[in-house]
C-alpha cells in the first residue's frame, strides 16, 4: 500500500488540476482552482514531484489504452504486420513515455496565474519536447477546449499551436486564418509518438465522423472556406508524411471514415453543405471552390485509390511485400473501391458541367 | 464674435470597372484510342462547332461576353464571361466651419473631401458588386446550355474513337446509331 504523501495546498490544487486535464475528474470542477490567481512556491516539494510523475505517467497510459490500445489490432513493425494489443505489439522502449520540464511548467502557470487574463508565459522555446509532452498538451487541450474561455485563450498558445495530435484531432479548431500552417506531421510516424497514434485510431476515426456530419450544421460560407482550406492542409500533409515514411497504416482513419460515410451508397453534397445560407460569395467560382473544399476528407479519395494501384503493382519478390499486402487487406476490409466510387460520383455532382463519356447528368 | 460658414464641396469619378466569373471542368473521354488521337478527335469536332485554335494548341469560342476554352491535349475546359463598364459617380458634401478663410477652413474642408471620396468609392465598389452579379448571372445561364452542348461533344468524339477503334480490328459491315438512346452498334468482319 502507497504511504501518504503530505502535499501543501498550493501543490493540492495543482495535482487536482492535473487530475482534471486527464480526465480522472470533470474539468468544471477544478475550473474556480484554474481562475484563482496565486502566488507559486519557489519550489515543489519531492513528494508533490513524486505525485505529479506518478500521475502523468500513469493517467497517460490510461488515456492511450481506453482511446484504442485495448484493442487487438495489427499495424506495421519494420514494413512487417504485427498483431495485438499496443503492450504486446510494441517492444517495451517505444512505449516507454518520458517528459521534460514542459508540462510541469505549465501546471505551475495554470495553478498560479489567471490563465486568461496574465501575461506571463510558461513556455520555454528552449526545451525539445518529447512524445510525453506532446501526448500531455494534446489531453490537456481536449479536456480544457470545451470550455469557451479556455478555448479562445490556449489554442493560439504555442505547445498546442505546435502540437500535431491536436491538429489531427481538432482540425476545425484551427480553421481560424486563410493560410493555417499545421505543425510537420512525420514525427508522428516513428518512434513512441507512431505508437500513440496507433492507440489514437478509433478516436480519430471517430473525431472525423463526428466533425463531417457536423457540417451541414455550419450556415456561414466563409466559416465553410476556412474549414476547408484547414482540414485539406491538415489531410494532405499527414497522408504525405505517412507515404513518406511507410507507415500507411497509420494513415487508415480517413479511408475508415469515409467508408463509414458512404457505407455502400453515394451521399449527395449537401450533407456536408446543406446548411449553407445566404450571403453566398457572388462568384460562382468562389461558391464552387468552398463547395468543394467543404468536401475535404472525400477529396482525399484520390489519394487512397493511388495507394491501393501501387501496392497492387507490389510483387512477391519486390521490397514492402508485406506492407503492401497489409494496405491491400485493410482497404478491402474497408471496401475500398465501392467507397471511393462513391465518393467520386459525390465530388461529381459538385461539378456545374460534368460530362463524362458515359453520358451527361443533370447539374446539382 | 464667430459665424458658421458652410463649405460644400464637389466630387466626381469616372472609372473603368470590370468583373468576371470562371469555372473549369474536365472532359472525361474514355481510353478508346491513344491520347494522341483522342485529343485529335475532340480537335476536329470543336472545330465544327466554331472553336478556333490559338498558339498555344487550346481552342477557344467566343460568343458575346462568354469564352469557352478546351485543351484538347487532357480535356480541361474552362468557361468564363467578363463584363466591364464606365462608371461616373458624384457626390457633395457639406460642412460647417468658423473661419471662411485660413487653415481651419483648409482643415474641414479637406476632412469633408475625404469623406467624400470615401463615400464615392463604396459606390463604385456597389457599381462593381452589380457588374459581378451581371456576369455571374450570365454565366450560371449559359452553363446551362453548354453542358448539354459539351455532352454532345463527348459523344461524339467517343462515337468516331469507337468507329475507328473497330476499323483497326477489321472490316466494319454495318454501322447503326440511336440518336435518342446514344447507342451505336457496329458489325464488322475479322
Amino acid at each position: 500500500m502507497m504511504a501518504t504523501r503530505e502535499v501543501t495546498r498550493f501543490e493540492f490544487d495543482l495535482l487536482r488540476i492535473l487530475r482534471a486535464l486527464l480526465g480522472v475528474i470533470p474539468i468544471d470542477q477544478v475550473r474556480s482552482l484554474i481562475l484563482n490567481k496565486r502566488t507559486p512556491p519557489a519550489c515543489l516539494n519531492p513528494n508533490a514531484i513524486a505525485l505529479v510523475k506518478d500521475t502523468l505517467s500513469k493517467g497517460l497510459i490510461l488515456h492511450l489504452v481506453r482511446a484504442g490500445g485495448w484493442r487487438d489490432e495489427s499495424f506495421l513493425h519494420n514494413d512487417t504486420p504485427t498483431n495485438g494489443r499496443v503492450w504486446n505489439r510494441v517492444p517495451l522502449a517505444e512505449r516507454t513515455l518520458t517528459f521534460s520540464r514542459k508540462p510541469l511548467d505549465f501546471l505551475l502557470w495554470l495553478t498560479a496565474e489567471h490563465p486568461t487574463q496574465t501575461k506571463v508565459e510558461w513556455h520555454r522555446a528552449s526545451i525539445e519536447s518529447t512524445a510525453g509532452d506532446d501526448l500531455f498538451f494534446h489531453v490537456a487541450y481536449d479536456a480544457l477546449r470545451d470550455d469557451p474561455e479556455f478555448f479562445d485563450s490556449f489554442r493560439s498558445k504555442s505547445p498546442f499551436l505546435n502540437n500535431p495530435f491536436s491538429w489531427l484531432m481538432n482540425a476545425s479548431d484551427f480553421a481560424t486564418v486563410d493560410n493555417p500552417a499545421p505543425p510537420s506531421f512525420a514525427p508522428l510516424l516513428s518512434g513512441t509518438r507512431a505508437m500513440m497514434l496507433e492507440c489514437l485510431q478509433a478516436s480519430l476515426t471517430k473525431r472525423w465522423l463526428r466533425s463531417e456530419a457536423a457540417k451541414s450544421e455550419i450556415a456561414d460560407w466563409n466559416i465553410m472556406r476556412r474549414r476547408g482550406i484547414a482540414e485539406t492542409a491538415i489531410l494532405t500533409q499527414f497522408l504525405k508524411a505517412a507515404e513518406t515514411s511507410n507507415r500507411l497504416d497509420l494513415a487508415i482513419f480517413p479511408l475508415r471514415v469515409l467508408s463509414k460515410l458512404f457505407a455502400g451508397r453515394t451521399l449527395e453534397p449537401s450533407f456536408w453543405i446543406g446548411g449553407l445560407m445566404a450571403e453566398a460569395p457572388i462568384r460562382l467560382a468562389e461558391r464552387i471552390a468552398i463547395q468543394r473544399s467543404a468536401l475535404s476528407l472525400v477529396q482525399q479519395s484520390d489519394t487512397f485509390a493511388r495507394w491501393h494501384q501501387l501496392a497492387r503493382a507490389v510483387g512477391y519478390f519486390d521490397d514492402g511485400y508485406a506492407a503492401s499486402q497489409f494496405w491491400k487487406e485493410a482497404y478491402e476490409a474497408l471496401d475500398g473501391g465501392a467507397t471511393i466510387t462513391h465518393a467520386r460520383q459525390t465530388l461529381a455532382a459538385l461539378d456545374p458541367l460534368r460530362v463524362s463519356a458515359g453520358g451527361s447528368e443533370t447539374s446539382p | 464674435m464667430s459665424r458658421a460658414y458652410r463649405i460644400s464641396v464637389k466630387e466626381s469619378v469616372a472609372r473603368d470597372i470590370r468583373a468576371g466569373d470562371e469555372i473549369c471542368t474536365q472532359l472525361e473521354l474514355l481510353g478508346i484510342l491513344s491520347p494522341e488521337a483522342m485529343g485529335q478527335l475532340l480537335r476536329a469536332e470543336l472545330g465544327q462547332r466554331g472553336f478556333e485554335e490559338t498558339d498555344d494548341g487550346k481552342l477557344v469560342r467566343q460568343q458575346g461576353d462568354l469564352t469557352v476554352t478546351v485543351d484538347p491535349c487532357n480535356g480541361e475546359v474552362s468557361v468564363k464571361t467578363v463584363a466591364e463598364k464606365s462608371v461616373v459617380v458624384e457626390g457633395q458634401r457639406e460642412a460647417t466651419a468658423w473661419d471662411d478663410v485660413g487653415p481651419l477652413r483648409k482643415t474641414v474642408e479637406d476632412h469633408a473631401r475625404e469623406l467624400l471620396a470615401k463615400e464615392l468609392e463604396k459606390k463604385i465598389q456597389k457599381e462593381n458588386d452589380k457588374l459581378q452579379e451581371k456576369a455571374t448571372a450570365s454565366l450560371e445561364q449559359h452553363l446551362n446550355d453548354l453542358q448539354p452542348e459539351l455532352a454532345q461533344i463527348v459523344n461524339k468524339v467517343t462515337r468516331e474513337a469507337l468507329k475507328e477503334k473497330a476499323a483497326t480490328l477489321g472490316t466494319i459491315t454495318e454501322i447503326s446509331e440511336d440518336e435518342k438512346s446514344g447507342s451505336m452498334t457496329i458489325k464488322i468482319e475479322v
